[in-house]
């Protein structure tokens, strides 16, 4: 039984806690955007001084004020927005048979001529040793989830070029959207070969995008990025220039841990510690109105050093629900009709799909493969098996083996 | 819209038989035979008394419609009937919901193809379910009824309802019993009545004796219904040599431009007791009276009636205590029989010839006899007289038949007599009916040769033993419940036929059931026509005109 | 999909869910589902013949539903095109009875409709066959969850203008109706009064 007069004053407290907390985190805001607003005017002094430094963090790389606020630009009449969305089946190996299933669903929606929208999917199965296996920086491994999320990202982009070639060819003002970051973050740390081999299918599919002249745009919704913010933290650094791996404060900070003398000076605190934990979006829903867009930034990933001309850039936009972050390669972020059209794109979308563009939930619905059909899926491959006489409970590779003795 | 619905209810909708009227759905053989009308027959079409035919599996049924009634399965119906204008649910429920039950009565049963023989066969068996309903056909009539012209024995009497084919009478079954014509007054009972005689006359079944009160008979009567001053052909007229008139009222007869062939007296010797008893009723005589009108002939034998009335006032005193008979009944009899004195025809003595041989002897001969009384309507003359001519021509037809049964020779059999009485419930009532020589002869049968064409409007004045004795019974319309009563006493299944005689028409309507027919049947009486009087051989004027110029042509040579 | 191969035929729907006594069928065109009370019949070498009794549009998916734009259609069509692909016409059927080399026969069918067998509508002496008398209207009284009586008006209707409207006609299909429906003289009065309204 809970004792509820005890606990009434333990919940009290936390309340009083967490009031503290958020006042603390509301200053932190209010600290960030006043020194947003600081930058205004020398914003090449920060612009420079964020070029120079050496942080722990992704720095949003500008070039103009970070204060910049773009309005709504008007929606052409008549637009022409694809998407592509997949899921899949991951590879089981307590199933029956070793294979995954990749499920690219999408969408063409024509506005404005009143035409039937083009809302379906593509399933597609693998199975085969190459599929399975691969062999990175000469080690042999079988498929991982990861390696079927490249492979589905690559599918989706391969999907969204091909409708958007298609949409071209009749002369039609094209925008592809995709769900998520254009980033290939899980390149990171991965051997060499399957970079290559990974951004290889990415930057073809962006290529044949920029031949199209068909401008891409990954959208994130809620974004936890603080690109912006750790702009603003680099401007709060008194070092010159600022080097995270070499902070003084940090070492003082360190130092004083390892110090267990009780009456010690208390280390000085962190110059750029007041506005962490503030991401960009908290910053922006109080910069952006409804429609507006801040200006575009360039992400400082090291992986988008292998992107050449598709190297990623980012703005930020306020959907009349959320800030979203939206990310576009450079060709799109340098062509002002390109990028306008993004814009206007992304907020219109946003309304109609209340909130979330419409073409990505509905590519999403057309793609996702719930459990019902994934069990479907499994019975289908069984009685296939038994129909056709397969051992089950052997795997592909096994059964390859015994008809190679024969 | 409506136009279009009128032509829905009562027409056939399914063209199926247009002869069927509807299917049996009930039936006992007791009670007769129930049918469901078919939704497209208007139950108004369909009336009581007509002559349909049951098609069961292996017979025929001649049936008569006794009676119709309107059913409906659901109460709720009767409850809320549908509106005025919703003819499209009335129709809906017209034979579904809502129908007709036709009561039927299976008078006659044939197999296939078996014909109707002297003595019908009874209906013994009811048809089985939703046996059809067919209304009867021409040749269904004449296989029932027989036909003129298959056989002499067969007459003419009129058409089944609706249809066009004569139904006869068997007259040789006919004259073989005595029977009964009703009818209330102005339904046409005289009309019927001569139609039978010229029946019997043309066709030469019996000698007939009419006792004509309302001198309808014999020459010519006002026709039926008409309102100027049209007159219809008498038997005189249409049979000529054959028929004799008599007359009580000679002066009457000559008045009417009528040369009657013998005038009737009658003597008061001739007047017996039985003579008076019958009177009873007319006279309003009590049984003490009657006795003393005995006592009076024990004492002074046939001249009883004369001495009778020849005292006067205060001697009737005296003549009472000489018989030994109360003084006031003998007294009240006196007062009553004295209007006898006033009838004219009364002869102390007759000159000529007696009425009674005369007529016996055109009797022998064949020839009929129509009695007018002229202006001597009073009903105690006419019962009178009838009483006495037909008790003595009774008594001497008993001698003729008793002779003919001791000799067996057939040129002594007496020849059929038909007697026609009018008003026939004053001489069959329950009280004198047992005594007067109608009675008896009701009761006796054939077995003199003499029968009784009873005519009356009050059958149920008529004594019920009388009533079921009657062979044949021939009935106009009749309202009163005992009449109709009376009529169908000593007939089965009589409930049927009690709603079809109280829905005859009033004017040439009547049913006929009984011995001379195979099975009660409502008619259509035939007409009295030109035509009928062709039919019964008599000539327009230019072919007499023309048979006489043929006639003497053959005799003189040309 | 598949439906381009056989549009010369004017199929109105396809069976995707059969029984032997009911068929669901998907409309080809959104909202141009057959009337309700029409008569349908399935493709195939055992035609069935049924009774559309239920007509309805809904989301595609079970969990999803349509909400409200507060636009014109036309305005729908234009800026929110993808919520028509969202959205099918399904139409059920109370079978009436099935085809043979004699014609239609008013008995339940061998074996109900094939899946994905194409639904057309009848044609007006196919409807005459079926009607020929109240029999079909068993089907309509005994069947499961159907809206009998409102049924039992459209599919009159139909039958009764496949013959122009011939009074004779509608009265004897009353006949039988009356019967079936036991003498309910209080329902029988309500559909007849609404049959020829």
């Amino acid at each position: 039984m809970l004792d509820f007069g005890v606990l009434k004053k333990q919940i009290d407290q936390m309340a009083v806690d967490a009031k503290t907390m958020q006042d603390d985190f509301f200053a932190r805001i209010d600290l960030a955007v006043s020194e947003m607003d600081r930058w205004e005017e020398p914003w090449e002094t920060l612009v420079t001084k964020i070029r120079r430094s050496r942080t722990s963090w992704l720095v949003a790389n500008a070039s103009g004020p970070f204060t910049e606020v773009c309005s709504r630009p008007e929606r052409p009449a008549e637009l022409t927005v694809i998407a592509a969305d997949g899921s899949q089946i991951f590879p089981d190996r307590h199933e029956i048979a070793n294979c995954f299933l990749i499920n690219v669903g999408y969408v063409v929606l024509h506005y404005g001529s009143g035409e039937r929208p083009v809302m379906s999917s593509e399933p597609s199965l693998f199975y085969e040793e190459e599929d399975m296996y691969h062999e990175w920086a000469g080690k042999r491994s079988p498929v991982t989830r990861e390696i079927v999320g490249v492979k589905r990202n690559a599918m989706e982009l391969d999907k969204v070029v091909a409708l958007a070639a298609e949409a071209k060819e009749e002369g039609r003002t094209v925008v592809g959207l995709t769900d998520g970051t254009l980033i290939l973050w899980m390149l990171e740390g991965k051997p060499y070969d399957f970079r290559r081999e990974t951004l290889q299918m990415t930057l073809s599919g962006l290529e044949q995008l920029r031949e199209l002249r068909v401008p891409i745009a990954g959208y994130i919704s809620d974004p936890g990025s603080a690109d912006v913010v750790n702009g603003l933290r680099v401007g709060l650094c008194p070092e010159q220039p600022p080097d995270c791996d070499r902070c003084p404060w940090k070492a003082a900070e360190a130092q004083a841990l390892l110090n267990l003398d009780d009456d010690a000076q208390k280390p000085e605190p962190i110059p750029c510690e007041p506005i962490a934990g503030v991401t960009d979006d908290m910053l922006y829903v109080r910069k952006l109105k409804s429609g507006e867009r801040s200006g575009v930034f360039r992400s400082s990933s090291k992986i988008l050093e292998d992107y050449g001309p598709h190297r990623i850039c980012f703005f930020y936009v306020h959907t009349g629900w959320e800030v979203g972050r939206v990310e576009i390669p450079e060709w799109v972020a340098d062509d002002e009709a390109l990028l306008d059209l993004v814009h206007t794109t992304i907020i219109d979308q946003a309304e109609k799909g209340r909130g979330y563009p419409v073409v990505l939930s509905e590519s999403h619905e057309r793609a996702v493969v719930r459990g019902a059909d994934r069990d479907i899926f499994f019975k289908f491959l069984k009685d296939s098996y038994v129909k056709n006489n397969v051992k089950a409970e052997n795997s592909l590779k096994q059964l390859k083996k015994l008809a190679a003795t024969v | 819209m409506n136009e279009l619905w009128d032509d829905l209810n009562g027409k056939p909708m399914h063209d199926l038989n247009n002869n069927q009227i509807g299917v049996v759905t009930k039936g006992s053989l007791t009670e007769g035979v129930e049918m469901k009308l078919n939704p497209d027959r208007s139950v108004e079409d369909v009336k009581a008394g007509k002559f349909v035919v049951i098609e069961g599996y292996k017979n025929q049924f001649f049936s008569m419609i006794t009676d119709l009634s309107l059913d409906a399965t659901n109460p709720d119906i009767l409850l809320y009937p549908p509106q005025d204008g919703d003819q499209l649910l009335h129709s809906v429920l017209n034979g579904a919901s809502t129908y007709v039950t036709v009561a039927l009565r299976p008078m006659l049963m044939l197999e296939a193809g078996e014909e109707v023989v002297d003595e019908p066969r009874p209906v013994k068996t009811i048809p089985s379910h939703f046996s059809k309903v067919v209304e009867a056909e021409e040749e269904d009539v004449s296989r029932v009824f027989g036909s003129e012209d298959r056989d002499d024995r067969f007459f003419n009497m009129g058409t089944p309802l609706d249809m066009d084919t004569p139904v006869c009478l068997n007259l040789n079954r006919f004259v073989e019993r005595s029977n009964g014509i009703f009818g209330k007054t102005g339904t046409g009972k005289s009309f019927l009545t001569r139609l039978v005689l010229c029946g019997m006359i043309k066709k030469k079944k019996a000698v007939n004796l009419i006792f004509d009160m309302h001198n309808e008979y014999g020459f010519q009567a006002m026709k039926e219904g008409s309102s100027g001053d049209s007159f219809v052909k008498g038997l005189k007229q249409l049979f000529g040599n054959q028929v004799a008139l008599f007359s009580l009222d000679p002066a009457s007869s000559r008045q009417r431009g009528i040369q009657p062939d013998h005038e009737v007296h009658i003597a008061y010797d001739q007047i017996a007791v039985e003579d008076v008893v019958a009177l009873q009723d007319e006279l309003q005589l009590n049984p003490t009276a009657a006795e003393s009108a005995y006592l009076v002939a024990a004492m002074y034998k046939n001249k009883w009636l004369r001495q009778l009335l020849s005292v006067d006032g205060p001697g009737i005193e005296q003549f009472a205590e000489e018989l030994g008979a109360n003084k006031s009944s003998l007294s009240a009899l006196h007062r009553k029989l004295k209007r006898i004195d006033s009838f004219p025809f009364m002869v102390t003595k007759l000159e000529g010839a007696d009425a009674v041989d005369t007529m016996m002897d055109y009797i022998d001969r064949g020839i009929h006899i129509v009695l007018e009384f002229g202006r001597q309507t009073s009903m105690l003359a006419y019962l009178l007289v009838a009483n006495i001519l037909s008790r003595r021509i009774h008594e001497q037809y008993i001698k003729k038949s008793e002779k003919y049964y001791a000799s067996q020779n057939p040129a002594d059999k007496p020849k059929q007599l038909v007697i026609t009485i009018e008003e026939a419930h004053k001489f069959l009532n329950p009280t004198t009916a047992k005594q007067t020589i109608f009675g008896i002869i009701a009761r006796e049968m054939r077995k003199y040769y003499v029968s009784l064409l009873v005519v009356d409007q009050r059958p149920s004045g008529i004594d019920e033993e009388v009533l079921s004795q009657l062979g044949t019974k021939i009935t106009a319309l009749l309202n009163d419940e005992k009449d109709i009563q009376g009529v169908l006493t000593g007939v089965s299944n009589a409930a049927g036929l009690r709603s079809v005689l109280a829905s005859l028409d009033s004017k040439q309507q009547a049913l006929m059931f009984g011995h001379a027919v195979p099975m009660p049947v409502v008619i259509k009486t035939r007409n009295y026509d030109e035509d009928f009087y062709r039919a019964m051989g008599d000539l327009t004027e230019e072919e007499k005109a023309e048979k006489a110029e043929a006639a003497s042509a053959a005799l003189f040579g040309d | 999909m598949a439906l381009a191969k056989v549009d010369t035929e004017a199929f109105i729907g396809e069976v995707i869910e059969s029984s032997t006594s009911q068929f669901v069928a998907e409309s080809r065109e959104l909202n141009g589902a057959p009337p309700f009370g029409a008569f349908i019949k399935t493709s195939g070498a055992i035609p069935v013949y049924g009774l559309v009794f239920n007509v309805c549009t809904h989301s595609i998916e079970p969990n999803r539903r349509a909400t409200a734009y507060g636009l014109t259609e036309q305005e729908l069509r234009n800026e929110q095109p993808q919520i028509f692909e969202l959205l099918k016409t399904e139409f059920e059927a109370v079978t009436v009875g099935y085809g043979d080399d004699r014609g239609p026969r008013q008995v339940l069918p061998p074996q109900p409709p094939g899946i994905h067998s194409f639904v057309l509508p009848c044609a007006e002496s196919e409807i005459k066959a079926l009607t020929n008398n109240g029999d079909y209207l068993r089907c309509v009284l005994s069947g499961n969850r159907l809206p009998v009586d409102d049924l039992i008006i459209a599919s009159v209707r139909h039958a009764w203008a496949a013959r122009a409207f011939d009074m004779p006609y509608l009265v004897g299909i009353g006949k039988d109706l009356c019967r079936l429906i036991r003498d309910d003289y209080d329902r029988l009065s309500s559909i007849m009064r609404r049959i020829s309204q």
